[in-house]
């Protein structure tokens, strides 16, 4: 296994991580890094941890080096070297990370989640706009990985804020049995494409295969987050198994557009290195004054299930005042 | 019966477990015996879609619209009112969808032919249906 770090890799070139990425071999794991600089979107960091803590889960060793590159201590502060237990050969004063990040956190259960969400409110230091949204797409990934991925490790989170262009990123993997084998319970599906693409779907959960899912799971979570990124004109990556879809970014000059079938959207689906486990990488930019029940209004103008019968019980739902 | 939320899951509910024995616990027995529900949100400043499906939305499916009768949201901030809708939306829209289907079933069983939604041609298995919804609203 190998796992190479690039000068860049963030959601618009992440296909840069993927031809350094060696995940035939798994009795070895050598991390490396760009010599000169290496700047990585938070998905990047999460995956790399999670994939090292699951060959050392197996009694694996993690071998390889860091480079001295101007984002060293960037890296060491997120917490890579810690989970890699790999020496970075630098030590670092840790600041407050108040408002500007989130390092790199395993959570195993549902207590280390809502532990993990009590701590995400001091640090992400913002007005409830941007930080409900995150708060949000982490409790709803992070559940999903829990529930359904069979990760051994758990789930691995951080999140960067940019905040030159007011971007957050965040990244969240796991190392269990992947979308396809998910999915695949309970859908026809032969492929990690085909099952990312059913994933992303509203109302199909791999839990059931009823539309618009059981008592527990509604398939919802992964649309509505594909949903926040889009209406916020921004970028989401989902990779399992051999396949990685990418959401692209909608252009200024349209309006963001919602649709059911991640096909219908703009994006690509690249061929990738066989991952045991998933990993969902998303960009939000939320500005003042942007309403998060508008966005969701318009994802639930976009979810419903249309049937021929279909009523609107708006109108019927008893809220008061 | 009043339940307050926010005593249960502070300001953020996420927490789908506590939202489930919620539900079987209040929620279900409750509507089964008739009795309103009232589901308190003050002070919760945001919800998941998952938790509100968690507490909700099995009620809904079994019960039918009728449950709407019986359930009242109190003090629900906008987004919070926004899930609470979308979740009803889509449980008795689904609710509708497999009643529709368990009537199609005897005919194709009969005729032999594929199930369908919405007019698409659906897995017999039940799996993969395609539902699209677009909101065109390019420039």
């Amino acid at each position: 296994m190998k796992v190479f770090l690039p000068n860049s890799a963030n959601l618009q070139n992440i296909t840069g991580l993927l031809s350094g990425l060696d995940l035939s071999n798994s009795k070895t794991f050598d991390f490396s890094m760009h010599k000169k600089w290496v700047a990585v979107h938070p998905v990047v960091l999460a995956m790399t941890a999670c994939l090292a803590e699951k060959f050392r889960e197996g009694g694996g060793v993690v071998t390889g080096k860091a480079e001295n590159v101007p984002t060293l201590a960037y890296l060491i502060r997120m917490g890579l070297f810690k989970y890699l237990g790999v020496d970075p050969g630098k030590s670092i004063t840790e600041h407050e990370e108040s408002g500007r990040f989130i390092p790199l956190t395993q959570i195993q259960n549902n207590d280390e989640l809502k532990q993990a969400i009590v701590n995400l409110v001091p640090l992400l230091h913002a007005p409830a706009a941007v930080a409900d949204p995150i708060k949000y797409v982490f409790s709803e990934m992070v559940r999903n990985a829990l529930e359904h991925s069979q990760s051994t490790v758990g789930a691995f989170v951080c999140a960067q804020y940019y905040s030159e262009s007011k971007r957050i990123a965040i990244g969240i993997a796991d190392a269990g049995i992947g979308v396809l084998n998910t999915m695949r319970q309970h859908h026809d599906v032969q492929s990690s494409r085909a099952a990312i693409r059913l994933a992303l779907q509203p109302g199909i959960t791999g839990t059931t295969s009823r539309i618009g899912g059981n008592e527990f799971n509604a398939g919802a979570g992964l649309f509505f987050t594909k949903s926040i990124a889009t209406l916020s004109r921004n970028r989401f990556c989902f990779y399992s198994g051999d396949s990685m879809f990418r959401l692209m970014k909608t252009r200024k000059r349209y309006d963001p557009e919602l649709h059911a079938d991640p096909n219908d959207d703009p994006h690509s689906f690249v061929r990738a290195p066989l991952l045991k486990g998933t990993v969902v990488g998303i960009d939000l930019s939320i500005e003042q004054g942007f309403e998060f029940a508008a966005l969701l209004e318009a994802i639930r103008e976009a979810y419903f299930i249309d049937v021929k019968q279909k009523k609107n019980y708006a109108k019927k739902i008893r809220f008061s005042p | 019966m009043k339940i307050n939320m926010f005593d249960i899951v502070g300001d953020f509910g996420e927490d789908k477990d506590a939202a489930a024995a919620l539900r079987e616990a209040d929620i279900r027995p409750s509507i089964r015996k008739g009795q309103r529900v009232c589901l308190d949100f003050d002070g919760v400043t945001l919800v998941t879609q998952s938790f509100i499906h968690a507490l909700i939305s099995d009620v809904l499916r079994t019960t039918g619209e009728a449950a709407l009768e019986l359930l009242e949201f109190e003090n629900c901030a906008n987004v919070v009112r926004g899930i609470i809708s979308t979740v009803v939306q889509y449980s008795l829209d689904s609710m509708l969808a497999s009643a529709s289907l368990a009537e199609e079933e005897p005919r194709r069983q009969k005729s032999n032919q594929p199930m369908r939604l919405n007019g698409k041609k659906k897995n017999v298995k039940g799996k993969a249906a395609k539902v699209r919804h677009t909101k065109s609203r390019r420039k």
